[in-house]
Order: structure tokens, then C-alpha cells, then sequence
């Protein structure tokens, strides 16, 4: 009751003192926006608005809270608008404020709203996190995300995570992360603590994690806490959203290329909530009829083309009290790809046919469930324990068919390819807060892995005496491990500007004929300099005890996960970093960073000219080597009440070394040396807002010719080092606009109109030498153009 | 809205999606080119030029002398009718197994480029057979001996025949490879993960299109290579492929052990036999 009388006391505008309505009674404020509410002064006093406050934090950043009665609310509400010439109406969980004049329309006054609940519980662990975090951390809330670019309708997290400084991002389009130096199969993507092997729809062009469901999502790059581990290079832990435990409401999107669905509210009012999203794309619905349509009255010819992801989302939330929390969460996620055609053409001479037809279907996804059981044990202890399953699958099937008009025979051939990647685990998380100095996390997961790729063909010839005769042949392979680790990480300040975070992590990890044991050390250092400014600098060792078996860049569900195994060794980084911010008065924050990676038991495909892996023996159809990273990071932002700028910049360097391949160090695929990211938007009004963002980085990197020499009157030409070629600087500008209009009821809808690479730029995706008897020329291929898309959301 | 449809429409189609690359983004400087391969033959050649990089148009770099002193097991390459210092060339010589073989090569205003090879032991055979055949393809099995911790790399060459793969027959043949072109000839390679090892038996199985050319026995080379022969075909035949050419897959396009220039020095040996029909 303190907390809030004392925040009011400090609100001069009628604004200040709505949100502290908000911050009291959990309501929001939808108004006309013809209302100014930054020059109107409030007239409530604080012994009227403390009336019905009933919430409050205790010293651990757990919230207590209780719903505010209804009449406290309007007593409220009466004695800060009275006098002011505006009415109000009270509609469930909004307020509607209206002036006396013309109305223009309404806006709302808290942009975000979400259960006041967790938005203290995500308070409070934001402090913590404050303390404790080192360098390479990056919190992105959905908020965040929203602001950002939304590509083809929907905003999307890993393409937010693309443009921070750090991080390459691959071939154009694609969900590539490839941070510090990493291969891109490093990076744990963690989807409410729970591995997700796949995070990508229609190959990489849209991230698994649904934006109308994430909650939050931390992501690191170095100075990894030692309650994660088994990737190299990166973490991002994604959290869902918890349905809003009083009040129905939800989101619908409809856009270029895919619908979203979300809703959530009370199951049993202030006991258990449920949130579901739902996400499908419905370019199906498009080529369907429009091949039925070319197909139509064609006897001797069909073309077929389909493709849908959809993926499901689903948070139910239990309270049996404020300290005792269970959670149900699932997600479902599935592509699918289906490609036919068949081609038939009769020979009236000869009164034959021919006939050529081909049928593909490639499917792949996710699914995973978890049960999370929150409790607080003691008044400085929480645990946090969960059960968990988590899979992923891709299959493929070609059915291929042909016969010309002399054949004798009818040729088929038939492919199936599958693979199965599963993890089945308990866990628990301890954390025991002694005071504001002492911090620790202790904890322990059991996690049982299962890998199980399967790749089968027939050919079958049917002669026209009816003999037929068939070859065929199938290769899978079945390997389970189990990985046990258990961790703690302390963090304690030692005097007023220095503090330390070590941790120290211990993995057992088992495949049928090997064991290995790591014992990772994470520290950090935290140098408090100036009021605003800070140091850290950070060691850790990171091991992956999974390899991602694939032959190209490109996510093709052919590719699968492997254990280590005795002839293979596990993945292993240290990487050294450190990290200035300083946070300037005028809502400027600024980073400074470095870091120097190496890596060990890197993995390159030794078959790379097939596009299934081999399904045996593929712990012996790797080569293993060596990477190192390092380089410089920078970040500046600015947020304003209207005006948010971003500005990131990377100077890094990144290289391999396989023996194998090359006898020394050469460039990686990814060695952006720059890359620069700028990010504007600005709000114009509530009912309009603009984003803009450039992004560039110097290009990708590939193999052709690099010698050439005539000795004896004609060129020959002579390979040199892998990665020898830089292709041309990519950059392209994004552009965004929102028009806003919320209704009288509170509800909200945005028309997002979207301008990829607005200025249509045919940025290098490869490139290609074309070697002629007397000349040769080098050509890159552009393929992604101007893409313009638009979308409608209604938030209710 | 008709207006910005018809904008985008122009853009999109003025914008080309393919072009010319600059050669100067290559990395690459003057540098010698060494290559050789040498085996249990009574002859072999180095050779090693000076190759220029190819935003470079100044061909006369490319005719300098270069100098090459070679060593097989200590002993010193004598080249024929020629000083021990020489631009290469042809040379005679005698080879044993585990001997070490070191080429250095030189030439005015470029760095000195240094290459190691050990000469690998003859195959173990214990036998080679065609198990099939019709017209186009034959299907064969070679079993040989390796000591369990060896990892060794091999290959098969036909004589006076030309051979390509035969993929599908059997699914681990897809990852076949046959090289054409090389010093070689048409040779067929195979490493650890295409064979079969059972404590030290060691079975290879494939299939291979002869071109109309069934016969129920061939005379066939058997090579056991050092790994640096076996890398750089290998990287010779994914470099004929399409699929990595691109870019888009992993960058094992290429391969040498000359340190400090480009190219190969390898060793090899050979074991001549002949395949007949198992009937």
C-alpha cells in the first residue's frame, strides 16, 4: 500500500496516474484518443487510489497478489476523473475514457497488456538476471519482437536474432545462426526449457516459435550460465505465455501466406489458465485449385504442387497457490511438401505410349510435451522441475516411374527415407537466494536420446510379358544414449563494484560403446565502474555430444542427429569474452564487446555429393577439425517515447581447419568480416506507426578456380584453398508500416503492410564458375527480389 | 494502389538475378603448382609450375623456371637428363613401403613450397572376384587384410577399359566414386566407410557400368593409396559435381599438401591382378 501511494504521489499527468491505476487494479485504459493525457494534471490524491490496491512484492521478487474489488475501482476512478470533463465506462478488464468532443477514434494505454502476475514474477527474475548476467546475454520479449520487421505477416524471433551483432545469418532468407563462428547445428533452441530439434518451417523461412505464444526469449552468445549446455555456440531459451487467469482473449492474423490463431483465459477463475496458438499456412489453398484448374480436361498430363505448415502451441497452468505452480505444454509442428507430375504421349505410328511421372512428399516436424512443476520450498528456495519428450521427424518418399515409347520394360523407382530424433528427460532447478549478495543454481537432468535414421529403395522393371523383376535394398541405423548432468553456479558480490558468477557443470554422456565426462567451468567477472557503466569478461567450455548429419546449408529434412560415438568425439568450445555497456541518462545504452572462440571435432561431411547423408556408418563419413572465431560486437539503442533506435555492428573473423581438406587455416563459409545492422522506428501517432532497418554484411564465402596458368599455350586451371571467394556485400532495406485502431470494446487491429528488401536488391545467394575451351567467367546468382507482403491482426 | 503493383512489377523484372564476379575477390597470389604421384612404377613425373592467380592476365609469370629437389627416403630424385635442381620431369627410382618422400620447389620471387608423402604398403589381397554380370554392369567383391587400427584408402582401375558408376544397384553405392581424368585414369576409390572390416578382413562390394564391354574376366590394377592421393581425387571427383559447386554445400571442393602453393604430392601402391567371374 506504500509502494503505490508513494508512486502517485510522484504522477503529475493524468497518464502517470492511469498507470498507476493499472499497476493497481490490473486494469487497462482504452480512451478517445482525441484525450490528451500528458497535459491533463490529475486530481486523485493518495489516500483515494491506495484504496484498493492489494498488491505488492516481497523482498525475493515473488509477487503476492489478489484481484482489486470492483467498488474500490470506481471509487477510484470517480475521484481522479471528476471535474476533468471525461467519462468512463468499466468493460471487464478495460477502462473506456471518452472527452466531450468529436471522437477521432480510441487508443490504448497499455500497449502490451499482460497478467500483472507474471509481469512482477518477470521483475523480478529481470533483476536477478541483472545481477547475474555476464557478457553475450540478450533478453527479447514479445514486445521486442513485435517491433520488429515482419516478414511475409508475422514477425519472426530468429530473424530478430539474425540482425544482432554476432551472429551470421547464412544463406538469405533461411533461419541460420551462426554465432561467433559457429556451424549453425550449435545453437540449443529451447522452447519452455525443452529441446526443439528442428526450429524452422518451409525450410527455414519461418521459425518454429510462434510470436502470438513466446512470452520472452533469452539468448546467449557467450558467458553461458552452467545450467545449459550440450551446443556449442548459442542458447535460446524460449518462453510461453501463460493464459491471462480472469479474462477471455486472443489474437487472429491473417496474412500473405499464413493465419494465426490465439486465445487464452480462465479455465477456473484465478486457478488455472490455458493459452493456445494455433499457426497454419494456407498456400495450399491456392495451388490446389489453381493445378485443378490447369490440370482440368488434360488426360495425358498432371502437375500437382502443394505445401502447408501448421504448427499448435498449447500452455495449460495450474495455481495451487502462489508458490505452487503446475504447467502442461505442448507444441506440435509439421511441414509438408508435395510435388507430382506425370506426362504421358501416345506415338499414333507406332501405337504406343510413353509415360514419365514422379511423385515426391517430404514431411518433417516437431512435437514436444512438458510438465512443469514450480514450487517454492523455503523463503530463499525454488525449484523448478520438469518431465519432458521431444521429437523430431522428416521422412521423404519419391516414387518415380517411366517408360519411353521402344522400352520395353516399365521402370519404377521408389525411395523412403525417415528419421527419428528423440529425447525423453526429467530435471529439476534449484535456486536458493541467501541475500542480495549471494545467489546460487543447483540442479540435475537425466536425458535419454534416441537417433534413428532409416533410408530404403526399389527398383521394379515390368516387362510386357508380365515377368517383373525387382532389386532393392534398405540401410538404417538405431542408437540411443544417455546423458546425465548436474550443475551449480553461485554468483556473489564481493565488494560494491565487484562481483563474481562461477559455475561449474559435470556431463556424463553414454552411447552402446563408449562413455565420456566433461566438466565444464563457466565464470564470470563483473566490474562495476561509474554509476552506469560495467565490465564483464567470462570463460567457458562448452561440449555437444550430438552432431547434425547434413550435406548442404540448406535444412533439408533429409538431414538428421547423430550421438558420439567411439570413433567420433563430442563437439567441444572455449571461448573468452568481454563486455562494457554503459547506460547513458537519456535512454541511450551502449555495448562494447570482443570475444576469441576456438572450437574442436568440428564435423564436415565427407560424402557432400549426395543430398541424403549415408544412413551407416556415418560416425566414419565425417572429418573432423578445428574452428576458431574472433572479433568485435557493438550495440547502441535508444528508446523514446516515439522514437526507438538500434544500431549493431560486428567486426569478426572466422575460419576452419580441416587436415583433411586443406593443410592450413582458411576462411569459413560464414566469414562476414562487417556487418552492420541500423533499426528505426517511430510512432507517429497511435494509430500509425513505421519501421525501418538496413541490414549489411560483407558476403558469404565460396569455392571456385583460383589459379590458372598457361605453360604450354592453354590455360589450365588449378584449385587452391576452400572458401576462396567472397561473394559481393549483401544489404538490403526493410520496411514496415502499422495502422492501428482500437475499438470502444478494447480491441485492437493492425493492418501491417511489409516491404522486404525495398530497394530490390539481387543479393549473391552463390555463385558459379563457368569454365569454356577458351574462356571462363564467374557468375553469383541473386534470387530473392523486392517481396512485398501485408497482413491484418485483430487482437480481442 | 494499381501504381505501387505496377512499380514493384518493373522492379522485379529489371532487377537480373545473375552476375558477373569480380575475380580479384579471389584469394589467391602467385604461387607454384606441384604435382605428382609416385608409385612401386619403375617411372614417375613432377611436375611444378608457377601459376598465376585469375584476375591476372600476365601469362609470362606462369614461364618461369622453377627448381624441385626431391628426396625418397633420403635419397635424392635424380631426374632424367637432367641436374638434380630442376624444373621437374620425369625420374626413375625405387620405392619401399613407410618410406618418406619430400619434394621442396622453388622459383625467383615466389616462397619456397614444401610437400610430404609416405608410401603406403601393398593391398593384403586375399581375393578379387566378379560375383555378376550382364551387359552394361559387373558387380565385384575384393577382400583384403588390414590391421585393425589401420584405416586405409584404396582403389581399382580396369585396363583398357573405361568404367563409370552404377548407382542405385545397391543404396552405399551411391556414395561411389569414379574419377576420370586424373593421373589414373578412370580409377574407382574407396575408404573406410565403404567397405566392411571384420576383425582384419576387410570386404569391399560394389557394381560398375563397363560400357558394353561384359567379359568374364578383367586385369585390373589394385592401388593401395597414401592419404594425400586419396584426398585430392576425391576432391577432383566432388568438384565435377554439381550440387557443392553451387556453394550451398560443404566446402570440400578441394585439397593439397603443397605447403605454401597448390597441388599434390602422393604416393601410391600398386598390385596388378585379374577379376574373373565366380561361376
Amino acid at each position: 500500500m506504500l509502494l503505490i501511494s508513494q508512486i502517485l504521489t510522484a504522477q503529475t499527468t493524468l497518464k502517470d496516474q492511469l498507470m498507476a491505476v493499472h499497476e493497481a487494479f490490473g486494469v487497462n485504459f482504452v480512451y478517445d484518443s482525441s484525450l490528451d493525457l500528458e497535459q491533463i494534471a490529475g486530481h486523485a490524491g493518495n489516500d483515494v487510489l491506495s484504496s484498493g490496491h492489494s498488491r505488492y512484492s516481497d523482498h525475493s521478487g515473488y509477487s503476492r497478489h489478489s484481484r482489486p474489488d470492483r467498488e474500490s475501482l470506481h471509487e477510484c476512478l470517480d475521484a481522479l476523473l471528476c471535474g476533468t470533463g471525461i467519462d468512463w465506462e468499466i468493460r471487464k478488464r478495460y477502462v473506456v475514457l471518452t472527452g466531450k468532443g468529436k471522437k477521432s477514434g480510441y487508443a490504448i494505454l497499455i500497449k502490451s497488456q499482460v497478467d500483472t502476475l507474471e509481469e512482477s514474477r518477470i521483475t523480478a527474475h529481470a533483476s536477478d538476471m541483472e545481477r547475474r548476467s555476464s557478457t553475450g546475454l540478450k533478453r527479447i520479449d514479445s514486445r521486442d519482437i513485435d517491433k520488429g520487421f515482419s516478414f511475409m505477416s508475422s514477425p519472426d524471433l530468429i530473424k530478430t536474432i539474425q540482425s544482432l551483432p554476432g551472429v551470421a545469418s547464412g544463406t538469405e532468407l533461411l533461419s541460420g545462426l551462426y554465432v561467433h563462428g559457429g556451424d549453425g547445428s550449435d545453437n540449443l533452441f529451447l522452447l519452455d526449457g525443452v529441446p526443439i530439434y528442428q526450429a524452422g518451417h518451409m525450410g527455414g523461412l519461418f521459425s518454429s516459435f510462434n510470436p502470438d505464444i513466446v512470452k520472452q526469449v533469452d539468448f546467449y552468445k557467450s558467458g553461458f550460465p552452467a545450467r545449459y549446455g550440450g551446443r556449442l555456440s548459442s542458447v535460446i531459451d524460449s518462453r510461453s505465455s501463460t493464459g491471462d487467469m480472469y479474462e477471455y482473449h486472443g489474437t487472429m492474423s491473417i496474412g500473405l501466406i499464413d493465419g494465426r490463431v490465439q486465445l487464452e483465459g480462465p479455465l477456473v477463475q484465478g486457478k488455472t489458465s490455458f493459452n493456445l496458438a494455433l499457426r497454419r499456412s494456407w498456400l495450399d489453398a491456392v495451388t490446389l485449385p489453381a493445378f485443378s484448374i490447369i490440370n482440368a480436361g488434360k488426360e495425358n498430363q498432371r502437375h500437382d504442387f502443394r505445401y502447408a505448415f501448421q504448427d499448435f502451441n498449447a500452455v495449460v497452468s495450474h495455481r495451487f497457490s502462489e508458490d505452487n505452480i503446475l504447467e502442461l505444454k505442448a507444441y506440435y509442428g509439421k511441414d509438408n511438401l508435395r510435388i507430382d507430375y506425370m506426362v504421358r504421349d501416345y506415338n499414333s505410328d507406332i501405337e504406343r505410349m510413353s509415360h514419365q511421372s514422379s511423385d515426391m512428399d517430404i514431411r518433417w516436424g516437431n512435437f514436444l510435451t512438458t510438465l512443469v512443476w514450480k514450487k517454492r520450498l523455503a523463503e530463499d528456495l525454488e525449484m523448478n522441475s520438469a518431465l519432458y519428450h521431444t521429437r523430431g521427424t522428416s521422412g521423404l518418399d519419391i516414387i518415380t516411374s517411366s517408360k519411353g515409347w521402344d522400352d520395353p520394360v516399365v521402370g519404377t523407382y521408389e525411395e523412403d527415407y525417415t528419421s527419428l530424433t528423440a529425447t525423453s528427460a526429467a530435471k529439476a532447478d534449484f535456486t536458493y537466494k541467501g541475500n542480495s549478495d549471494l545467489l546460487l543454481d543447483f540442479g540435475a537432468s537425466y536425458q535419454f536420446h534416441e537417433f534413428a535414421p532409416e533410408r530404403k529403395f526399389a527398383n521394379t522393371s515390368w516387362r510386357y510379358d508380365g515377368s517383373k523383376s525387382q532389386t532393392g535394398n534398405s540401410e538404417s541405423s538405431y542408437q540411443n544414449g544417455h546423458e546425465a548432468a548436474m550443475y551449480a553456479d553461485g554468483f556473489l558480490r564481493m565488494t560494491d563494484w565487484f562481483s563474481v558468477h562461477a559455475g561449474l557443470r559435470y556431463v556424463l554422456f553414454g552411447v552402446k560403446d563408449k562413455v565420456r565426462h566433461r566438466l565444464e567451468p563457466r565464470v564470470s567477472t563483473r566490474f562495476d565502474i561509474g554509476g552506469n557503466g560495467r565490465l564483464d569478461l567470462s570463460y567457458t567450455e562448452m561440449n555437444q555430444f550430438s552432431h547434425q548429419i547434413s550435406t548442404s546449408y540448406l535444412d533439408l529434412p533429409t538431414e538428421f542427429w547423430m550421438p558420439s560415438t567411439q570413433r567420433l568425439a563430442p563437439m567441444f568450445s572455449r571461448q573468452i569474452a568481454a563486455e562494457y555497456s554503459h547506460r547513458f541518462p537519456f535512454g541511450m545504452d551502449m555495448k562494447l564487446g570482443g570475444w576469441y572462440k576456438t572450437m574442436d571435432n568440428l564435423t564436415e561431411q565427407w560424402n557432400s555429393y549426395s543430398y541424403i547423408p549415408p544412413v551407416t556408418n556415418w560416425d566414419q563419413s565425417v572429418i573432423t577439425g578445428k574452428g576458431r572465431s574472433y572479433g568485435l560486437e557493438s550495440e547502441v539503442e535508444y528508446t523514446g517515447k516515439k522514437l526507438s533506435l538500434a544500431a549493431y555492428y560486428t567486426l569478426s573473423w572466422s575460419e576452419r581447419r580441416f587436415e583433411e581438406l586443406w593443410y592450413e587455416w582458411y576462411p569459413d563459409k560464414n566469414d562476414n568480416r562487417h556487418k552492420i545492422n541500423l533499426m528505426c522506428s517511430y510512432r507517429f501517432s497511435d494509430r500509425f506507426d513505421v519501421y525501418a532497418g538496413w541490414n549489411f554484411h560483407s558476403g558469404n564465402r565460396v569455392t571456385v578456380v583460383s589459379y590458372k596458368d598457361d605453360r604450354y599455350g592453354t590455360i589450365i586451371y588449378r584449385f587452391g584453398s576452400p572458401n576462396n571467394m567472397r561473394l559481393p556485400d549483401y544489404h538490403r532495406l526493410d520496411i514496415g508500416l502499422n495502422f492501428r485502431r482500437t475499438t470502444r470494446k478494447g480491441n485492437q487491429s493492425i493492418w501491417n503492410l511489409s516491404v522486404y528488401n525495398a530497394y530490390c536488391r539481387m543479393n549473391a545467394m552463390f555463385a558459379q564458375m563457368q569454365i569454356f575451351t577458351d574462356s571462363d567467367r564467374s557468375v553469383s546468382y541473386g534470387l530473392v527480389p523486392i517481396i512485398p507482403s501485408f497482413s491484418y491482426t485483430l487482437k480481442f | 494502389m494499381k501504381r505501387f503493383i505496377f512499380i514493384i512489377s518493373i522492379l522485379i523484372m529489371i532487377s537480373a538475378c545473375e552476375a558477373p564476379l569480380d575475380y580479384s575477390r579471389i584469394d589467391s597470389k602467385e604461387c607454384i603448382f606441384v604435382e605428382t604421384l609416385i608409385g612401386n612404377t619403375p617411372a614417375a613425373v613432377i611436375t611444378a609450375e608457377v601459376v598465376i592467380p585469375m584476375h591476372s592476365e600476365d601469362y609470362d609469370k606462369c614461364k618461369r623456371d622453377v627448381s624441385v629437389y626431391g628426396t625418397i627416403g633420403g635419397r635424392p630424385i635424380k631426374f632424367i637428363d637432367q641436374d638434380q635442381y630442376s624444373q621437374g620431369g620425369m625420374f626413375t627410382h625405387e620405392i619401399h613401403p613407410g618410406e618418406k618422400i619430400e619434394i621442396t620447389a622453388w622459383a625467383e620471387g615466389i616462397d619456397k613450397v614444401h610437400a610430404e608423402t609416405t608410401v603406403p604398403e601393398e593391398i593384403r589381397l586375399k581375393s578379387c572376384r566378379m560375383t555378376s554380370r550382364d551387359e552394361d554392369f559387373i558387380t565385384f567383391e575384393i577382400v583384403y587384410e588390414e590391421d585393425q587400427e589401420d584405416e586405409g584408402f584404396y582403389g581399382i582401375k580396369f585396363k583398357d577399359i573405361r568404367i563409370s558408376e552404377a548407382p542405385g544397384i545397391i543404396l552405399s553405392e551411391s556414395y561411389d566414386m569414379v574419377i576420370s581424368g586424373s593421373l589414373f585414369g578412370d580409377i574407382l576409390i574407396w575408404d573406410r566407410h565403404r567397405a566392411r572390416k571384420e576383425g582384419n578382413t576387410v570386404t569391399f562390394r560394389t557394381s560398375v557400368d563397363v560400357r558394353s564391354g561384359g567379359k568374364d574376366s578383367y586385369d585390373v590394377t589394385l592401388y593401395r593409396l597414401s592419404p594425400e592421393t586419396f584426398h585430392y581425387l576425391r576432391g577432383l571427383y566432388i568438384k565435377t559435381t554439381n550440387f557443392p559447386s553451387t556453394g550451398m554445400g560443404t566446402p570440400a571442393f578441394t585439397y593439397s599438401n603443397i605447403i605454401g602453393g597448390t597441388g599434390i604430392a602422393g604416393s601410391f601402391w600398386a598390385t596388378d591382378t585379374t577379376m574373373k567371374l565366380e561361376k
